[in-house]
């Protein structure tokens, strides 16, 4: 057993620098980035009472615990590194007579030693991590982050394991021994059977489309998991599969070079869809979370929220004081102010103790029509007419109410304002103030300030209602505390919790794509060093380094582009669904996923032009010679 | 007299501090079949593929068909090996993705021939060399032996002015590799090539008629350098 052990750690190396560093970083940075991704959510969102979880903290681990997707990728592109070099070796051994268990001890040692050493400065790793991200987002963390030693050491096991399980792979096709890694000319077409995760991820995906939307169902969650997961194990097995059945046409062609790259994809489909799985699996796993994000921030009141600070209009309240004409005309002065409008505080009568009256429910708007139009788009407003605002708020979880054609209405404290004869109509365009509030206005009853003036009523405070931004925001404030009041939007408290959410959701997204991006690199290059002697051999033949380029170049893009395509469209069919099943639209903005998936697509593209030199150097005269 | 086919002058060449050649002069006639020979390390396959512009050389010149290759871009180099050189390694290193006949036929499709033609050449080709039964298969279903014959019809599909030959039968048996140089030597007769044979085995010098002995990195039998009957090949 020490034999094989000590041959084992002499094997290391075998694969080369490139292999031996990459498992030790891939171990480390797997460790790393699933130790911060486990003790975030405790950190953003601690559960200090079961029964009053953050509703945010759901989501959160779900897309904490999809970054083990990419990581996993990564861990697996790494053990696969100088796969032809390292299988070589393990053969040559079974080729002795070695056992086939002595073999398997060979392999888990010379992979247990980087791996493990990686695991544990992965450790290190964590530990800078959680300092980074303390630093940066200290303000918005509810808890220290940590994780239990316990846990940490799971995370180390399960890493290793994950590797040491990689290394054993590849042992099963040395049963045979002597042929392995020969018959690197036989076309080996991905096996149909790799469609199969599609059928559960499909029925998943069905059968939350078929929910009516809104409702809860307790099947609900268990079924989008399975969907997800099983869409995921579809991207990755899935995409060698397309990719072979394109390069299959490619070969048929006239010319060369796409004939010729073709025809190498067709031989390695496995091999080099294994290159692009990370980078699927990362713009799978980004659009889901994506779209998660794009289903928190679709409800009504959240998405009140971003379009006042982001878009506008925004409300701002004046509170604090009785609204001075001269407070009015300070603020009007603020650029990016559109209205001053006075509130006063008036209601229906009858509406004090006991049964509320059903005309309790009606919000009065005292003012000019100019002040209700900076709130809502109506038509039919005269300043001299009170009116009823007829709004059709189908959709909208309304209560009908009586309108008599008279109102009885009180002011502050219950004081007596006598009647007021609703004898027209406004109309308010609903989706029209939808677009410019999300809300539609929520005014049921128009009053003109005159009227009011005449039975002694005062504004209370004002609507400050200006264009979005917090620096006009600040400079209402500034003239406001000078007339001793204050400003506040109460919108902000719920977007500052969107973009502590955003920060959080597009690090671990951009952590996801990083990983994905890095397993590329490392098997880019390890792809191009692989290739570097049969390309010699072409360049010895006088084969143009022109051709060669264009067939690099389509065997690099086209796995990548269709594994890419896969891993989107499923991702729009999660996402779909997603939507549906939370009674949204599509959950993510075009702009969004074309972000996503560019950015991703833009990082392999140059991660790919960063190895070109590896292929584009003069022969070596070691490449002409054979091992 | 004729002007060699490839013609080397006071050839130097190293990797780092360690001189493998020290001034190599040598000259292969067309139809002449010349064996490089040396124990390991002497700089056989160095010399070879300097022969063949893949290396540059530290100093000397290297001419090929009367016009200097030393001094020319990768480019150029590039495109006189595919129109006038062919090559053989030891393990023939035929495009593993292509067929036998589609290996045969790729300088012929590199050089702008057209598919049809290159079929039929390539074939005819692979008849000679007694593998045409062969044409539409895998590297991975034919043996050693036979894929080593198709890398000589892929080194000859284009008449090239030589071929250089990398221990091609260094991985055969005996009988296979005699077939292969059989092969190789009848079929660089018929088209008027030139061959030159890097070996360290005696039975596959004996097919060339020179030796070349290299040794120290130099050629140790100044004579050798070129062809006692060089007026021979007008």
């Amino acid at each position: 057993m020490s034999a094989l052990v000590a041959l084992g750690a002499r094997l290391v190396r075998a694969g080369g620098r490139l292999r031996l560093w990459s498992v030790v970083g891939g171990c480390a940075v797997a460790v790393a980035v699933l130790a911060t991704a486990w003790s975030l959510p405790d950190a953003f969102y601690p559960v200090t009472d079961p029964t009053a979880v953050d509703p945010r903290r759901g989501p959160f681990v779900s897309l904490s615990q999809a970054l083990a997707v990419p990581v996993l990728a990564l861990v697996l592109t790494v053990g696969r590194l100088s796969s032809q070099v390292r299988d070589r070796r393990l053969a040559s051994l079974r080729l002795l007579g070695v056992p086939h268990r002595h073999v398997a001890v060979v392999a888990l040692v010379e992979n247990l030693l980087p791996a493990g050493t990686g695991a544990l400065l992965g450790i290190g790793g964590y530990l800078a991590l959680r300092a980074g991200t303390t630093l940066v987002l200290g303000a918005q963390l509810q808890a220290p982050i940590g994780l239990a030693p316990a846990r940490l050491a799971l995370v180390v096991l399960a890493v290793v394991v994950v590797s040491l399980l990689v290394a054993l792979a590849p042992l099963r096709r040395l049963g045979g021994g002597a042929r392995a890694g020969h018959a690197v000319s036989a076309v080996r077409p991905p096996s149909r059977w790799r469609l199969v995760p599609l059928v559960p991820a499909g029925v998943a995906f069905a059968l939350l489309l078929s929910v009516e939307p809104g409702t809860t169902d307790p099947v609900a969650a268990p079924v989008l998991l399975g969907g997800v997961l099983s869409g995921a194990l579809g991207v990755a097995l899935v995409a060698p599969l397309l990719s072979y059945s394109v390069a299959g046409r490619l070969a048929r062609s006239q010319r060369l070079a796409p004939a010729l790259a073709g025809r190498g994809i067709q031989t390695q489909s496995v091999s080099i869809g294994r290159r692009v799985v990370a980078l699927g699996l990362a713009v799978y796993v980004v659009l889901g979370g994506a779209g998660m994000v794009g289903v928190l921030e679709g409800r009504t009141h959240v998405r009140a929220a971003i379009q006042q600070i982001e878009a506008g209009p925004q409300a701002i309240h004046l509170t604090g004081l009785d609204l001075s004409p001269a407070l009015e005309a300070d603020v009007e002065q603020v650029a990016g102010v559109r209205a001053v409008v006075p509130q006063y505080s008036v209601g229906p009568a009858g509406c004090g103790a006991g049964e509320p009256a059903p005309a309790c429910t009606l919000t009065v708007f005292v003012g000019t029509c100019d002040g209700l139009s900076a709130r809502m788009v109506v038509t039919g407003c005269r300043d001299d007419s009170p009116a009823w605002i007829e709004s059709d708020l189908t959709g909208y979880d309304v209560v009908a109410v009586e309108r008599p054609a008279s109102l009885e209405l009180v002011g502050e404290g219950g004081r007596a304002l006598g009647a007021v004869d609703l004898v027209s109509t406004i109309t308010q365009d609903v989706p029209a103030t939808a677009r410019s509030w999300v809300w539609p206005g929520d005014a049921d009853v128009f009053v003109p300030v005159a009227l009011a003036v005449e039975r002694g009523l005062e504004p209370t405070s004002a609507l400050v209602v200006a264009d979005a931004g917090a620096v006009v925001r600040a400079q209402v404030n500034d003239v406001a505390v000078r007339y001793g009041a204050q400003a506040h939007n109460p919108y902000l408290s719920d977007y500052q919790e969107v973009v502590a959410t955003r920060t959080v959701a597009w690090t671990l997204m951009g952590v996801g794509i990083g990983v994905a991006l890095l397993a590329y690199g490392l098997a880019t290059v390890d792809r191009a060093r692989e290739q570097r002697r049969p390309r010699a051999r072409l360049v010895a033949l006088g084969v143009p380094a022109t051709l060669l380029r264009q067939v690099g170049a389509v065997q690099g893009l086209l796995p990548l582009v269709t594994t890419i395509l896969l891993a989107a469209a499923l991702g729009a069919v999660t996402t779909a669904a997603l939507s549906h099943y939370a009674d949204q639209d599509f959950a993510i903005a075009p702009r969004v996923a074309v972000g996503l998936i560019g950015a991703t697509t833009v990082g392999a593209l140059l991660v790919t032009l960063a190895t070109v030199p590896l292929t584009r150097g003069s022969v070596r005269a070691e490449d002409l010679r054979q091992e | 007299m004729p002007e060699p086919v490839l013609r080397v002058r006071g050839l130097r060449h190293g990797y780092g501090r360690q001189e493998v050649l020290r001034g190599i002069d040598l000259e292969v006639y067309a139809g002449e079949v010349v064996a490089l020979m040396g124990p390991s390390g002497s700089g056989k396959s160095t010399l070879l593929h300097l022969m063949a512009g893949l290396l540059r050389p530290d100093a000397g010149e290297i001419e090929l068909l009367g016009r200097r290759i030393d001094h020319l871009a990768e480019r150029e180099r590039s495109r006189l090996r595919l129109r006038h050189l062919g090559f053989v390694f030891q393990f023939g290193d035929l495009v593993p993705e292509l067929t036998v006949v589609e290996n045969v036929e790729l300088p012929l499709r590199l050089l702008g021939t057209q598919r049809a033609q290159a079929r039929r050449h390539a074939t005819e080709l692979l008849d000679l060399l007694g593998v045409a039964d062969l044409a539409d298969r895998r590297l991975h279903e034919v043996s050693g032996g036979q894929s080593q014959r198709a890398a000589v019809a892929r080194a000859l599909v284009h008449s090239p002015a030589a071929v250089l030959a990398d221990e091609p039968t260094g991985a055969l048996d005996t009988v296979a590799g005699e077939v292969v140089l059989e092969a190789l030597v009848r079929a660089a007769g018929q088209t008027g090539a030139a061959v030159v044979l890097v070996t360290h085995e005696l039975t596959v010098a004996s097919w060339a008629a020179r030796d070349v002995q290299l040794r120290d990195g130099v050629i140790s039998d100044p004579r050798a350098t070129t062809s006692a009957a060089a007026g021979q090949h007008a």
